[in-house]
């Protein structure tokens, strides 16, 4: 058995029961399971979201990214259909797209600049021939037999995802019935892209994939809307959950009625509530009703690395992008509609503020996952987590105070990195 | 333009500077938003954004009101690593000057210190300032900071 083998089996060990109540925290830690992570999700039967289609519009337009931690280039080919492959040159090795967005007629790696079409086609290799008829490559060396290592994408509208094996299920599978009608709700008309947002966590990426299922810590960690005494309406919490494996899920708050009861809040003694603040500008929070059901709140998280938010009118994917054991980088792509008027683009650039690093409701996101990430690195080999919110209630996940998603998710996890 | 009105313009602008990173690092936010107008505009663009002409910015406030909710939130609502931010500005250059405006440009970078007592380039980047002139003294109608730091470590809540 290899070395990454035992380290596997001993993390496999700690897991103290099957129900996803409790997860070891090695698994935020330990450089093995990293590796399987980039191995049996990233490189595995998965589609990672890659970009939208608006950040691409026109043949020749490319951004560069990563699938885990494999670094991809997103093009648009000259046919219009969107491209990937692995930005690695099949020569010595070398990155051939150096740049983070640009356009352009074909790739050249700077090293022996061999030349690549945007399909990721081999064009060209200097001095093929050989110099005055000497050396050169081998007579057999067919140009059109080889190319970048191509990554398989598909889109969802205006997501565009990509996935190395040909036996993923195709897109549209992958989503699922139960995640299909969100993502539909947000991406139902053409969207135009706004911009990037970058944030550096020192922390495990699964730990951000947790926040995003967990409505629970909404109230507690994010302290905005209690502190400036913002009546909240009262909300429907319609969670989804995508039941065949639990890795995707959907936390939507639809509201239901005006409320300014905050009595929920002194009951049960949430010590940071104070009901003396005010914004003196609310404008920020003030939301424009653009969608056919009243939603306020969609956190929608697509394993492995995708998040789509809605929150007011402020709409943006979320990529979730490995680094180490101990650091991701969580890549906010905000977008509008392409018919948006003048006001609701504005809106949605001033409420820009509730997301992002300096989000009113986001920035603690951060904050929260580094808290855990250095607590548990120092005992991660024997401690594990609790988390019994909602355990054993039927349609458990449909409540705000439940941690059924995390549960879920978690299952759907172990099933992949055992199978 | 001659030599002393150019010094008058830089002195003003670098005494400016010098009392807005003051209040900053000593973290007297409150004093903040009376560096603008009323209707003063604050606003950080990540350079990718910036230079590609994408709007979107990563902290807006487009008046003093909304710098002062910006404000109670860093005291009341964020959650945050306590931390210091030090600021240093460099090679102010004036755009514009007219009787009752100045345009400037700088550099600036900002160093932060964590509680584990290390300190690290948190950001660096140029911010260009729009000015109107007081009696003896400037407040700014608009400041707009683009950082090439695009990269955010953990997240942003103190105005720079």
């Amino acid at each position: 058995m290899s070395a990454t083998m035992e380290n596997v089996a001993a993390a496999d060990r700690q897991w103290p029961n099957a129900g996803g109540t409790a997860v070891p925290y090695s698994v935020f830690t330990d450089q093995a399971v990293f590796d399987r992570e980039q191995e049996r999700i990233f490189r595995g039967r998965t589609w990672s979201f890659l970009g939208l289609s608006a950040e691409i519009p026109e043949a020749g337009d490319f951004k560069s990214t990563y699938i885990g931690d494999t670094p991809v280039v997103l093009v648009r080919e000259k046919n219009g259909q969107a491209a990937a492959w692995v930005n690695r040159c099949i020569h010595r090795g070398a990155k051939v797209c150096r740049h983070n967005r640009g356009k352009v007629r074909n790739f050249t790696c700077v090293y022996h600049q061999w030349q690549y079409g945007l399909d990721g086609k081999l064009l060209g290799v200097p001095f093929r021939k050989g110099l005055k008829g000497m050396s050169g490559m081998p007579d057999g060396f067919d140009m059109g037999e080889h190319r970048l290592p191509p990554i398989r994408v598909e889109n969802h509208g205006a997501l565009i995802f990509g996935t190395f094996r040909d036996d993923t299920p195709p897109l549209a599978e992958y989503l699922g019935p139960d995640m299909l009608p969100w993502l539909d709700r947000v991406f139902h008309k053409p969207v135009i892209f706004l911009g990037t947002l970058r944030q550096r966590m020192k922390s495990n990426w699964k730990l951000y994939f947790e926040n995003v299922k967990d409505p629970y810590h909404g109230h507690l960690l994010h302290l905005f809307h209690n502190s400036f005494n913002i009546g909240r309406p009262n909300m429907d919490v319609a969670s989804a959950l995508d039941e065949r494996t639990g890795l995707h899920s959907a936390i939507v708050a639809v509201k239901t009625e005006k409320s300014d009861d905050t009595s929920i809040y002194q009951e049960n003694r949430v010590t940071t509530f104070r009901d003396d603040a005010k914004l003196q500008d609310p404008e920020v929070i003030r939301m424009r009703e653009e969608f056919e059901l009243p939603v306020t709140n969609q956190i929608q998280s697509i394993f492995p690395s995708l998040v789509v938010q809605q929150i007011h009118n402020s709409l943006a994917a979320r990529q979730i992008i490995p680094k180490s054991p101990g650091e991701f980088e969580l890549v906010f792509h905000l977008f509008g509609y392409e018919d948006d008027d003048e006001e609701l683009r504005d809106m949605r650039l001033l409420q820009a503020n509730l997301i992002g690093p300096a989000g009113y409701i986001s920035m603690e996101d951060g904050e929260a996952t580094e808290l855990v990430q250095a607590a548990v690195s120092p005992v991660g080999t024997d401690a594990s987590s609790m988390m019994l919110m909602g355990e054993g209630a039927p349609e458990g996940h449909k409540s705000l105070i439940t941690e059924e998603l995390l549960r879920a998710f978690w299952r759907g996890y172990r099933g992949i990195m055992e199978d | 333009m001659s030599l002393a009105p150019r010094l008058h313009d830089r002195l003003l602008v670098e005494e400016f500077h010098a009392d807005y990173v003051a209040c900053l690092n000593e973290l007297r936010l409150e004093e903040w938003p009376d560096f603008f107008v009323e209707n003063g505009q604050y606003g950080l663009w990540a350079r990718e954004n910036w230079d590609a002409g994408l709007p979107a910015p990563m902290f807006l406030c487009r008046n003093r009101r909304q710098m002062k909710d910006r404000v109670t939130a860093y005291r009341e609502a964020n959650i945050y690593p306590d931390h210091w931010n030090r600021h240093l500005i460099s090679a102010t250059r004036i755009v514009e000057s007219s009787e009752d405006a100045i345009v400037a440009a700088s550099n600036y970078a900002v160093l932060q210190t964590r509680q584990d007592g290390e300190s690290f380039v948190y950001q660096a980047g140029r911010c260009y300032d729009r000015f109107q002139r007081e009696i003896d003294r400037l407040l700014l109608r608009e400041r707009t900071i683009v950082y090439d730091t695009l990269a955010v470590r953990t997240l942003f809540v103190l105005p720079v």
